[in-house]
């Protein structure tokens, strides 16, 4: 029975339909922008403790350093 | 609707093949694949139109384009997200439905290869989507390409799973519609084409 009703209900499937097309898309990019912005994030951090273990290390050499220059008596403390 | 203008409806499919094969070489390589489905589809129609004024029946061509769509769909998908193995084994999967199919009933409509012609290729656009909320970048038109082929393919399957429980004049009215949808895909399929041979935008950029 091909009724008024009929038709309305297959056109609106059919914008349902491309609604959940259209979110699907939104949500993946969505995401996804998301998912990028997090990995640069992480790998911003990477490099800020790697620059922060080398100050650290450098700062270990430094106070040995003093150490033995101390104990050799070319420095007082 | 008379069908004079179902014809050219269902001609449209000409409009994204022959921009597809203009714009070719500029074209990225997913895309292309696309373009080469267009002119098959194309042909397909050309050929079917021929077929059925010398025989009353040219569902066979449209039973073997069906493998053969399913076939540069998955390629198309793997070709963006590079599960090779996964889609391979789809598309074996529908070309021996498909022939099997096609082999016991040449002269019917291949539903249960359309069907799942229709589930695999909406799984791998699905899929598909899926990497991208991962973080798999991808070209602005190709995603936009496989948001179309995925409404596409969505009303394709709702089409053909209700088209047996419906009477006749719903059916003529579904089909209406379902013919109409095509040539709103196609027009799409033929503006992405002109537009990712002029851009490379990335998607997550």
């Amino acid at each position: 029975m091909e009724s008024f009703a009929f038709k309305i209900i297959i056109v609106g499937l059919i914008v349902m339909l491309a609604a959940f097309v259209g979110i699907i898309m939104m949500l993946a990019a969505r995401y996804g922008r998301k998912s990028l912005t997090d990995e640069k994030r992480f790998k911003e951090q990477d490099n800020l403790i790697k620059v922060q273990d080398e100050i650290i290390e450098s700062d270990e050499k430094l106070i040995s350093l003093l150490k033995s220059r101390r104990e050799a008596g070319e420095i007082e403390s | 609707m008379s069908l004079m203008l179902v014809t050219i409806l269902a001609y449209t499919v000409a409009l994204p093949a022959c921009v597809g094969l203009y714009f070719y070489r500029s074209l990225p390589i997913p895309l292309r694949t696309l373009s080469v489905l267009f002119a098959i589809a194309t042909f397909v129609e050309i050929l079917s139109t021929v077929y059925r004024s010398y025989f009353s029946n040219n569902l066979i061509i449209i039973n073997v384009y069906i493998i053969i769509e399913a076939w540069l769909c998955l390629l198309f998908v793997s070709q963006c997200i590079g599960k090779i193995r996964l889609t391979r084994s789809a598309q074996l999967a529908v070309l021996a439905v498909g022939l099997i199919e096609t082999v016991i009933n040449p002269k019917t409509f291949a539903t249960v290869s359309s069907t799942l012609e229709s589930v695999v290729i909406i799984i791998g656009i699905i899929f598909l989507f899926f990497q991208v909320a991962l973080g798999t970048n991808i070209l602005k038109t190709v995603y936009f390409m496989a948001g179309i082929l995925l409404f596409y393919f969505a009303s394709n399957t709702i089409y053909f799973l209700t088209r047996g429980l419906l009477e006749m004049d719903s059916l003529i009215f579904v089909s209406i519609i379902h013919v109409w949808i095509n040539a709103g895909c196609n027009l799409f399929y033929a503006f992405i084409l002109w537009k990712a041979s002029h851009s490379r935008s990335l998607l997550l950029a």
